[in-house]
């Protein structure tokens, strides 16, 4: 192999590494400004939507378990995700509870406990709230469980997004 | 909690509030009964997927477990021996392995850790709903087996 030969495949390969450097370098300031400009239009979406949830009428002071599938798309995959929710009916007010339970996200239940009448009880870690949702101090859980806004519409209670209360 | 990079970002802060891991077991085979372990396989994933939610933060959620059913016959319970033993050098305490493929049944002895054995049913062809609702029931009888054998060694 001449030395002229190798010098120019020396070169090539550098040609090569520095475009492959470079292409790296492009893809990082791209993602940020590809973000900046899918994110907003991906909040809207989540936030504007409201989700039939339970009828009024079916609504007492005890909580009931219900469970909202709804479609979430991340831009690769459409996937249905599952929530379950408690509500219950306090005077006129409803109150919507997520079960994720706030130490670690198990699913909490009502009454899950023969040990703990009217609360909610999480398996995991034997988390406890009380029935508006306050955590009960002393189990691991250091929030309530989140709140969901509502809305009633023609006697249907729709939800939209949980908030920590 | 789930094989995935949030999930176990967060499992390493938590890791000793998370001490059983569950894995489904993943039948791949060619020939006659291909489309059946096909079915087993993915009825097996929804019903982890849901165990997983309802359990999310005490539970480590694996990849599946695949294995070829007629190429390796006790090589495949040797190797699912090893994941249990990684497991618990890790520190957990529960491996959980659920499967709707009943040629396990005879390595239920063998095996280590706790085989949930999975009745196929075949909800491929079911309304979304419907689907949901059976997956639903069926994994409301499976909780108390694994709140049970949490009872065995409590946190
Ligand atoms: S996840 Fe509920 S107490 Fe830990």
């Amino acid at each position: 192999m001449s030395e002229k030969n190798h010098n120019v495949s020396r070169r090539q390969f550098l040609t090569y590494t520095l475009t492959g450097v470079g292409g790296f370098m492009a893809a990082g300031m791209l993602m940020p400004m590809v973000r900046m400009a899918v994110d907003p239009v991906l909040d809207a979406a989540a936030e504007g939507d409201m989700n039939y949830l339970v009828e009024f009428d079916e609504l007492g002071e005890e909580p009931i378990r219900r469970e909202l599938t709804y479609e979430a798309d991340d831009g690769w995959y459409e996937s249905e995700q599952i929530e379950t929710i408690y509500v219950y009916r306090d005077g006129d007010d409803v109150v919507a509870l997520s079960a994720v339970c706030t130490h670690l996200g198990c699913t909490v239940s009502w009454e899950g406990s023969e040990d703990y009448p009217e609360m909610f009880y999480c398996p995991c870690h034997f988390g406890l709230y009380e029935r508006d949702g306050t955590n009960v101090e002393g189990t691991p859980p250091t929030e309530p469980l989140h709140r969901y806004e509502y809305e009633i519409r023609d006697g249907a209670v729709y939800v939209g997004q949980s908030e920590p209360q | 909690m789930k094989w995935s990079t949030q999930d176990v970002a967060r499992y390493k802060e938590a890791a000793s509030y998370v001490d059983t891991v569950i894995v489904p077991l993943m039948p791949v085979d060619f020939g006659e009964d291909m489309k059946s372990k096909a079915a087993m396989g993915e009825y097996v994933n929804l019903m982890t997927d849901e165990l997983e939610r309802q359990f999310h933060g005490r539970v480590l959620q694996l990849p599946p477990f695949t294995y070829m059913v007629t190429a390796e016959g006790e090589q495949a319970v040797l190797r699912l021996k090893q994941w249990h033993e990684t497991a618990v050098e890790a520190g957990k305490q529960h491996v959980i392995y659920l499967t709707a493929d009943s040629s396990w049944k005879k390595y239920e002895e063998e095996l280590t850790g706790t085989l949930l054995w999975l009745p196929l049913l075949p909800v491929e062809d079911l309304d979304p709903k419907l689907k949901r609702k059976t997956i639903s029931d069926q994994i409301e009888q499976i909780l108390p087996i694994i709140m049970e054998e949490w009872k065995k060694s409590p946190q």
